[in-house]
């Protein structure tokens, strides 16, 4: 059933392109702000790019989020499994893996960018990297997830995803910026198990709590 | 399957829509709701289905309670509302596809039951570009595919032009003839009285 709940997404989303191009371009216009915000210190930006990087990330996945589940609200879309014999868990745990391949899709795009324009060295481990970006696009997704769930019927959803998000993915972003920090200063990764453990545990807990509660939360 | 409410109770921000209010549907009845807007006739099907959450009250899908966590009442029952329900991003196949899916139906009829609602030319294109009448067949081929045993009809008969009209009085008979219990909701009086067989009133 996740399965066909995740094609679906990735199939609308192929045919217009509308999350993964919206989150790029964002994405890059921080970046490129940021940029020239720095230019002014740019012996201080290399101290301050692993924040900057998961503000960029924060940011672009709330536009993300807000896509993704605008979706469901076209034309009440979200009936047809809202109604369904289907544990609307499991549509969670769908717009789980979605939203983390869109946003990661556009990570991908915009990081390279974000280390050229910021003028970033690139001589630390990319699998350490990869798993900071792994787990901390998870934490933010699972409870992003959960809130874009809540205030699905809400008539000020636009407004009130980024004002119930930030707040409560905000130790996710802290620990991502550590970890991020720690591993552009070429820090092993035995340094910062404590900030990814907590990453993980924020990605399993918001995780499991969406699954449980979702049933309730999507109901008019 | 018997519909059963009992002492339903609903309200928006405080104004009461619903207070202690029930009735009983026999299995294969057919009966119609009608009332002046804001009565409460789209609420009540969407609490039926299960789409919308009653403060106060039960609803009984063939004796079994209908909540939230309750997944079997909702394989017996299809909305069939006002708004289209489906995805405009995907054709007319993928969405009954994916809607079959959901209900555990198989996909193998999917285009012959585009075909019987005069859909199968139509079945790639993108739901975003059918028309009115499209849309509400559309929405009784996923009905017609689902066959569950209570049909929720929510002004079934709007934006169909004549052979439209003609293919839901096919269905509808169909479904007369199958024992469906089928509660719909419609301002054409003259037609609940005709084609249901009782009629109730909201106010």
């Amino acid at each position: 059933m996740i399965f066909h709940l995740v094609l679906k997404d990735l199939k609308i989303e192929w045919r217009s392109k509308e999350i993964i191009t919206s989150m790029f371009i964002f994405g890059l216009s921080i970046t490129l702000i940021f940029a020239l915000a720095f230019q002014v210190a740019p012996n201080l930006i290399r101290t301050f790019a692993p924040g900057l990087l998961w503000v960029v990330i924060l940011f672009t996945s709330v536009l993300g989020l807000n896509r993704l589940f605008s979706l469901e609200k076209e034309d009440q879309a979200l009936w047809s499994w809202v109604a369904a014999p289907v544990n609307r868990g499991t549509v969670y745990i769908a717009k789980v893996i979605s939203a983390f391949i869109f946003i990661i899709m556009s990570e991908l795009l915009f990081i390279i960018p974000f280390f050229i324009f910021l003028n970033l060295p690139s001589n630390f481990s990319f699998i350490s990297f990869a798993l900071i970006l792994f787990l901390g696009t998870g934490a933010i997704v699972s409870v992003g997830c959960l809130i874009s769930g809540i205030t699905l019927q809400a008539r000020l959803r636009d407004v009130l995803i980024p004002i119930l998000l930030f707040p409560s993915a905000s130790p996710v972003a802290i620990a991502a910026t550590k970890c991020t920090g720690l591993l552009f200063n070429q820090i092993p990764l035995v340094n910062y198990l404590f900030w990814l453990l907590i990453l993980g545990s924020f990605f399993v807990i918001f995780g499991l709590f969406g699954y449980l509660v979702f049933n309730q939360i999507v109901e008019e | 399957m018997n519909l059963d409410i009992n002492n339903l109770s609903k309200s928006f921000y405080h104004v009461p829509v619903f207070q202690s209010f029930s009735i009983s549907i026999k299995s294969g009845e057919r009966v119609g709701l009608f009332g002046p807007n804001g009565s409460g006739k789209t609420t009540l099907l969407k609490m039926i289905s299960g789409i919308m959450s009653v403060d106060k009250g039960e609803i009984l899908i063939g004796n079994i309670l209908q909540d939230s966590e309750n997944i079997k009442t909702r394989k017996s029952i299809y909305y069939l509302g006002h708004s289209l329900g489906l995805y405009p991003g995907l054709t007319g196949n993928e969405n009954i596809s994916f809607i079959s899916k959901l209900y555990g139906k198989s996909e193998l009829l999917v285009l012959d039951v585009l075909k019987k609602v005069g859909l199968g030319k139509l079945e790639n294109k993108l739901v975003k570009f059918y028309s009115q009448g499209m849309l509400q067949r559309l929405k009784l081929a996923t009905a017609i595919i689902l066959n569950p045993e209570i049909i929720l009809l929510d002004e079934p008969l709007n934006g169909l032009d004549n052979e439209g009209l003609d293919l839901f009085k096919k269905v509808y008979t169909e479904w007369e003839e199958n024992s469906k219990t089928i509660f719909v909701v419609s301002h054409d009086q003259e037609w609940l009285k005709n084609f249901t067989s009782r009629t109730i009133e909201l106010t």
